[in-house]
């Protein structure tokens, strides 16, 4: 199913009535549920790239990314699926990483993660104790979930700049808005080039694997680009807990490793080219936009 | 017009006469080798109809969307052709003239350069007019026959091979920026103009300062209205970042290629070479939109800025990786591959630089895109 720009920002709008960033991941999920997401993560890549960029701008908590995986594996969408160890894209054997659906108090020898992002609410499990479909169908699971990753770190990278932006043009010092100073401008321009780069590439996406990995790799940069610049800019603010801001940067730096980080995929695409001895023309001149 | 099926009847061609489009020379050549297979490739592609894609019909072309062009030029420069820089050239010089030149200038000279049978120039900044263009100072007066220009020119690309140059000159008073500014287009062997070649950094002369003493222009061949020149200025650089920029991509996708087929025997090569990759794809994916906006005839505007970024990051990132896998191949190295991998290399350099720098670039981000308000 291949979505209009208005379909797109209708779907957008009523996440954004829908997402509580203040509440629990099942909560959430259930909320998602209700707006039609088993529809929407079997209709394709373009429904669930709106909801995860919508996830990463609120700043919401959920685990629909086990749907993501589920679908693409073979199995129902609701499923409690694994998935790989943090920086991993490896199908888990013995430890996986499992979501908040996974009822820490009813299952013995579940590891919750707090880590940098508690919010999420994953586990370290046995991978036993998950389902992760046949194992054929893993490379299109790994290539679906990017996807989504991608557009989850494309939507963080999107609100940082927007905090930064409206801080730079709040804030003043030496009498003026800091927004004023080349040096502050340049870094929100910088962040604003990574955002747009990783935007065409992430509306591309339901191409195959190497369109969904250069998507998720842009949107990792973008990411990692924001939260440099962004952290910077709105310095002493931006540092502590009163700040919105600490939310999205530790959450990309998680979001990061889930079926491998930015810079493992980079070097995984360039082993490929290596391999095949060939640089494929990923993007072909066509009169008109793939959707 | 159905791009991919010229595409085909133009790949067909070019393995046809594969020999005749082929260059003499071996790897980069000469300066003068370059701009004499630039001749030959141009004028073999309107010998056999293919350089007329894309243009309009009332200068010599024979129509069609101005993605034609696009993919004419990217056939070409992936097969290494010519310089893509240099090819690319008339891609903003023909279509500003379509536009603002009266009909039967535009008529008798741009058939001229699309053929190969000219060279023009962009005599548009100055020794102390770089990033603030507005604020040129060369000098066109009125007098009873027309125009009378005094004033200097500087990195004015291939001037000194050039019959033509599409100049902007001081009309207004010396404060007038942007408002006091007119466009002409004027013969190179006027008298009064004094060409002085000037090396880059390549060792190549490719550009050069360009004097003018009271050189006769008539108004005929003035571009636009009089104080009109910033507009004719603004719409030749929707062009760079279009068709021209697609070329481009080819020819750093090409210079890939090469690294791949290299197999450099490094730690570092394939997160790099996946890096430059990304780059490349970041390139072209917003170069297509941009092509694709311009075919639906929008007017493209400071997003471009985003395009000129990328392009540049993208340029200088795969010449740096060229650089640390091949150690010491552009440092020590004398035969032709190494002169051309060090030339290109070195060019890369104004990637930054040229077309308005970074530093304009992220200036007109901040203030059009972000809407961060003035400096200041």
């Amino acid at each position: 199913m291949n979505l209009t720009p208005d379909d797109r920002s209708t779907l957008a709008q009523s996440l954004r009535g829908t997402l509580d960033p203040t509440a629990d991941p099942l909560d959430n999920d259930a909320a998602l549920v209700e707006l039609g997401w088993h529809d929407m993560v079997e209709s394709g890549p373009d429904a669930v790239g709106v909801v995860f960029e919508v996830l990463g701008m609120t700043g919401s908590s959920s685990t629909v990314l086990d749907d993501v995986v589920a679908v693409a594996a073979g199995l129902e969408p609701g499923s409690t699926v694994g998935l790989p160890r943090w920086g991993s894209a490896e199908r888990p054997t013995t430890i996986a990483l499992g979501s908040a659906r996974l009822d820490t108090q009813r299952l013995a020898g579940l590891r919750p993660v707090a880590g940098i992002d508690p919010e999420l609410g994953f586990v370290e499990c046995d991978a036993s104790l998950l389902l992760f479909g046949d194992e054929d169908r893993w490379p299109a699971v790994v290539t679906a979930a990017r996807a989504a990753i991608g557009a989850w770190l494309f939507g963080m990278a999107r609100a940082m700049l927007e905090m930064a932006r409206t801080h730079a043009v709040d804030r003043t010092q030496f009498g003026r808005p800091i927004g004023s100073f080349q040096a502050v401008r340049h870094k929100l321009a910088d962040v604003h080039v990574a955002i747009e780069a990783a935007d065409p590439a992430l509306a591309a996406v339901g191409n195959g694997t190497l369109d969904s990995d250069l998507a998720r790799v842009l949107a990792g940069q973008a990411a990692a680009v924001a939260s440099m610049h962004c952290q910077q800019i709105l310095a002493g603010v931006g540092f502590t807990e009163e700040h919105g801001f600490h939310r999205y940067m530790k959450r990309a730096m998680f979001v990061d490793g889930l079926f491998g980080t930015t810079s493992s995929i980079c070097a995984e695409l360039g082993r490929g080219l290596l391999r095949d001895n060939s640089v494929p023309r990923t993007v072909q001149l066509q009169a008109h936009a793939p959707r | 017009m159905d791009i991919a099926a010229c595409r085909l009847r133009l790949t067909d061609h070019l393995d046809e006469f594969a020999d005749e489009y082929a260059p003499t020379f071996q790897g980069a050549g000469t300066l003068t080798q370059q701009l004499e297979q630039l001749s030959k490739v141009k004028a073999l592609l309107w010998e056999h109809g293919f350089a007329q894609w894309g243009w309009p019909e009332r200068v010599g072309g024979n129509g069609g969307p101005a993605m034609l062009r696009a993919m004419v030029g990217e056939e070409i420069v992936a097969r290494d052709l010519v310089v893509a820089g240099f090819f690319s050239m008339t891609e903003t010089l023909a279509p500003t003239l379509i536009e603002f030149a009266s009909p039967d200038v535009a008529a008798r000279f741009v058939p001229r350069i699309l053929s190969g049978s000219e060279m023009w120039c962009q005599g548009f900044s100055e020794p102390n007019a770089g990033s603030d263009l507005a604020s040129l100072s060369c000098r066109a007066v009125p007098d009873e026959d027309g125009w009378v220009i005094n004033g200097q020119k500087l990195w004015t690309s291939l001037s000194q091979f050039s019959q033509r140059c599409l100049l902007l000159a001081r009309t207004g008073t010396p404060e007038s920026r942007h408002r006091g500014i007119t466009a002409f287009f004027l013969d190179m062997d006027t008298p009064g103009i004094t060409v002085r070649p000037v090396a880059i950094m390549s060792g190549n002369a490719e550009f050069a300062e360009v004097f003018f003493d009271d050189v006769a222009v008539p108004d005929a061949r003035r571009l636009g209205e009089v104080d009109g020149g910033w507009s004719v200025a603004m719409t030749l650089l929707p062009f760079e970042r279009s068709t021209a920029f697609w070329h481009r991509t080819a020819f750093l996708w090409s210079r890939l290629d090469r690294i791949v087929a290299d197999d450099p025997k490094d730690d570092r090569a394939a997160y790099l070479i996946g890096e430059a990759f990304t780059a490349l794809h970041a390139l072209r994916s917003r170069s297509l939109a941009t092509l694709q906006r311009l075919d639906r005839g929008e007017t493209l505007g400071p997003e471009t800025s985003i395009d000129k970024v990328l392009m540049a990051t993208a340029e200088q990132k795969v010449f740096d990786v060229a650089r640390t896998l091949f150690p010491g191949l552009m440092e020590t190295g004398d035969d032709a591959d190494a002169q051309q991998w060090r030339d290109e290399f070195l060019y890369s350099r104004a990637a930054t630089i040229y077309g308005g720098t970074g530093e304009i670039q992220r200036n007109i981000i901040a203030r059009r895109l972000l809407d961060l308000g003035d400096e200041r």
